[in-house]
């Protein structure tokens, strides 16, 4: 059953016009579909695995968002 | 349609697309935004020593090295990604009951575009309230 989302009007007359924009500009143009396969080589996706599995990436953000409020996890 | 955080992203990237995002994947339905993608390009050289991607990646030789920071970061055509030109009179129209900052206000905004779920790796309670909201839905990836 569709459910009906109670927003704001305004903000839904906003979000048409940036739907129509981006159209507009081609920027609606969809993701390619049918899968993905990583451009990574096979030994730099291990060692990507590795630094996310041992917490290297959050230790990354952790530095990132000390410098810049505007990319952190609120 | 589904827009994932930069940590999902990059767990694509390297290959291994986690359940919430291998099944969109298949139907090209997978955003992420500019900040996350942004984000992630910072954090592959932030911190020092083995701490940092890039100097892990010092243990490649040098083609396969170049491959790699290449392959990292550029977005590819099965990713999509919306302009702020078309986004940031939406961010600035968001209405929510906490304050947000830029990463969590153009989420909110592409996924109102694309009627899309916003998919994190980690709880964001500013984002989670915000989608709340907004009615947009909001869910952390398995």
């Amino acid at each position: 059953m569709a459910t009906t989302k109670h927003r704001d009007p305004e903000l839904e007359a906003i979000v048409g016009r940036a739907r129509a924009r981006l159209a507009a500009d081609g920027d609606f143009r969809p993701p390619r579909a049918g899968g993905f396969t990583s451009a990574l080589p096979i030994e730099a996706q291990e060692i990507v695995h590795d630094w996310l599995d041992d917490g290297g990436y959050e230790r990354a953000l952790e530095l990132i968002t000390s410098q810049d409020p505007d990319l952190a996890n609120q | 349609m589904i827009i994932i955080d930069d940590q999902l992203l990059l767990d694509a990237l390297s290959g291994r697309a986690v359940n919430a995002v291998a099944d969109p994947f298949e139907r090209g339905e997978v955003f992420t935004t500019g900040c996350w993608y942004y984000r992630l390009g910072r954090a592959v050289n932030a911190g020092a020593g083995t701490g940092s991607l890039s100097r892990r990646f010092e243990a490649l030789d040098p083609p396969t090295r170049a491959r790699a920071l290449r392959a990292l970061d550029e977005l590819p055509d099965q990713i999509g990604l919306l302009s702020l030109r078309g986004l940031v009179p939406v961010m600035r129209a968001l209405r929510v009951r906490r304050p947000l900052n830029m990463l969590n206000a153009e989420a909110l905004a592409a996924a109102l575009v694309l009627d899309a779920s916003v998919v994190v790796t980690t709880d964001s309670p500013l984002l989670r309230s915000g989608a709340a909201d907004l009615e947009v839905h909001y869910q952390l990836a398995d």
